[in-house]
């Protein structure tokens, strides 16, 4: 699992590459943690390379959008892959986000 | 070498030496004697001297006294020599008890199964001394053969102990246990707990499931054995680290199928490292080569022995020989199959999941989408038990076992943590809005969602899921 964070101005663009099983979310607490503090702009979670969630990944993306929702902030989910969008149909997390 | 046999040869070595200096003694009485003698004829008889009367009868007291002392030593010497030929005799016997209890601690009656027209299996062991260190056993539980072959490092008494440790923990555990790769790491457990006299043991375990063929095994440092059906070739096996070396050490089951008429050799390194007068070894070449076309395991085991016998010849055997051979014979094919995993509950062996549904999703030909659903389920189950069944800190074993059927997938975990049944806890609220929703229990709800069937149960001290999807 990789993540790029890119900063412009108050929009921040985190690209998520691989796959969210529970041990990469364990590993990338620390970054969705950075994202956290970026949650008073956008924040746009670009999952066009996300080829797997997990519930561990889910509700790293669950707590992220609860800290956006606090601080005023939005999280937008870009490009879901068929599966992955499955996965956000079952857990009802399509009423949850914005999606582009 | 024994300690008894250490005591009595230390025993022996220090008589020599008090023989040895009885004898100087005798020499030197000999010679005061003599030179008492000498003295009276040569100089005494001539002259009388004032100091040759004293002079005479000192020495020629001195030497009679060291004569006398010598023959007092003498008979307590031999009453010596005699005990220890005594103890000698009683070692001797208790060795040959050793041996008969030893050898009544493994199979011996061939064939084994008469009533039985799907297993045919011969073994033999030859210890190169009264007593082995080598091992190998067998039992049909629940229609499954569990098997195992051993080899303690060195000889002799110290190494027959331990085979029977080894030997008593295998029945033991693999009463209670079908995962060869648990009984493995549960002995290892007990075996580096105790092992002070760093002595280890090469150790090969299978259980095969009698109706089906597959066989799941372990290695942990031995010899691979060798698969005989159309070709010859050594079982794929990670060699792992021998038992009683690291505690905790994780050994890694393998599996494989047993066809009709496929045969499996197992053997210890006495065979492989038999040595004839030249010094030259039997070797893995000519061991595989003597291994012919024929099917029976009666058959194979006189012809290996011819082998070995022929190759040898007069030399003396040097290393216990043990070979072993497992001929299956189930004609019915199954429409079922199973492959397994077995991992410790710990996150970072959570992607061996993708891999082992990989495998399964290959060989039945699941289109993608399906594959991902059923990891997800899978790693969900697999991560609950890893999370809540054993406490923070404690090493255990999860157990996966899929069973692959013609139109649905099972798969059942088992753990032997604390109780915990996951159907039992509450399903997340899926429909809460952001400000209301839990974070936690999507797991079992994923799980729930993807398979077809999700049932629990506590047995044996074990945390039974097993789940099914309909394909």
């Amino acid at each position: 699992m990789e993540i790029n964070i890119n900063t412009q101005g108050k929009e921040t663009v985190a690209t998520l590459c691989g796959r969210l099983d529970t041990l990469a979310a364990q590993e990338s607490a620390a970054q969705f943690e950075a994202l956290q503090e970026k949650a008073r702009g956008t924040v746009i979670l670009d999952c066009s390379k996300l080829e797997y969630i997990s519930s561990s990944g889910l509700r790293l993306f669950l707590t992220l959008r609860k800290a956006a929702d606090t601080k005023g902030g939005k999280v937008v989910v870009k490009d879901l892959s068929a599966d992955v969008r499955n996965v956000f149909m079952i857990t009802g997390f399509m009423n949850l986000f914005e999606f582009q | 070498m024994g300690q008894k046999e250490d005591n009595l040869f230390n025993k022996a070595k220090k008589s020599l030496k008090v023989r040895l200096s009885l004898v100087m003694l005798l020499i030197v009485g000999i010679v005061f004697a003599g030179i008492g003698l000498m003295v009276y004829f040569y100089v005494l008889k001539e002259e009388s001297h004032p100091l040759a009367g004293p002079v005479f009868v000192g020495l020629l007291i001195l030497g009679l006294a060291m004569i006398v002392f010598l023959m007092i030593r003498s008979v307590r010497n031999m009453k010596e020599l005699g005990e220890i030929t005594t103890v000698k005799e009683r070692m001797e016997n208790e060795l040959e008890i050793a041996k008969g209890i030893q050898m009544s601690m493994i199979p011996k009656i061939f064939p084994s199964y008469p009533e039985r027209g799907d297993i045919d299996i011969f073994a033999s062991i030859v210890p190169a001394k009264e007593v082995g260190g080598d091992l190998f056993d067998f039992f049909i539980m629940d229609e499954k053969l569990y098997f195992c072959i051993g080899d303690v490092s060195g000889k002799g008494v110290p190494a027959s102990l331990v085979m029977a440790v080894t030997r008593s923990l295998f029945r033991t555990l693999a009463a209670h246990e079908k995962s060869p790769g648990r009984i493995v790491t549960a002995m290892n457990e007990s075996m580096s707990d105790m092992n002070e006299s760093t002595m280890f043991v090469t150790f090969f375990c299978g259980v095969l499931d009698m109706k089906t063929g597959h066989l799941r095994y372990c290695n942990a440092g031995h010899n691979a054995p060798v698969l005989l059906n159309t070709a010859k070739t050594p079982l794929p096996v990670v060699s792992n680290v021998p038992l009683g070396i690291v505690a905790g050490t994780a050994f890694q089951e393998q599996e494989t199928d047993l066809k009709y008429d496929d045969t499996l050799f197992l053997y210890t390194d006495g065979v492989t490292e038999a040595e004839n007068a030249k010094h030259e070894l039997f070797g893995e070449e000519r061991m595989i080569n003597a291994l012919s076309e024929l099917k029976g395991s009666k058959a194979h085991l006189e012809e290996m022995q011819k082998a070995i016998s022929d190759f040898v010849g007069n030399a003396p055997q040097s290393d216990d020989i043990t070979m072993l051979f497992i001929h299956y014979l189930n004609e019915e094919t199954p429409d079922t199959s199973e492959r397994h995993l077995l991992i410790h509950n710990d996150i970072q062996q959570i992607p061996q999941l993708a891999d082992f549904v990989e495998t399964i999703a290959e060989e039945k030909h699941l289109d993608h989408s399906l594959t991902l659903s059923l990891n997800l389920a899978l790693e969900e189950a697999v991560t609950n038990v890893i999370m809540y069944a054993y406490p923070e800190g404690t090493d255990g074993l999860v157990d996966i076992e899929a069973i692959i059927r013609e139109h649905s997938l099972s798969f059942v975990i088992s753990d032997s943590g604390q109780p915990f049944d996951p159907t039992a806890q509450p399903d997340a609220d899926v429909s809460q809005s952001i400000e209301n929703r839990q974070v936690g229990g999507l797991g079992i709800y994923l799980v729930r969602s993807i398979m077809d069937n999700v049932s629990y149960e506590r047995n044996g001290g074990k945390n039974i899921l097993s789940m099914t999807k309909n394909i």
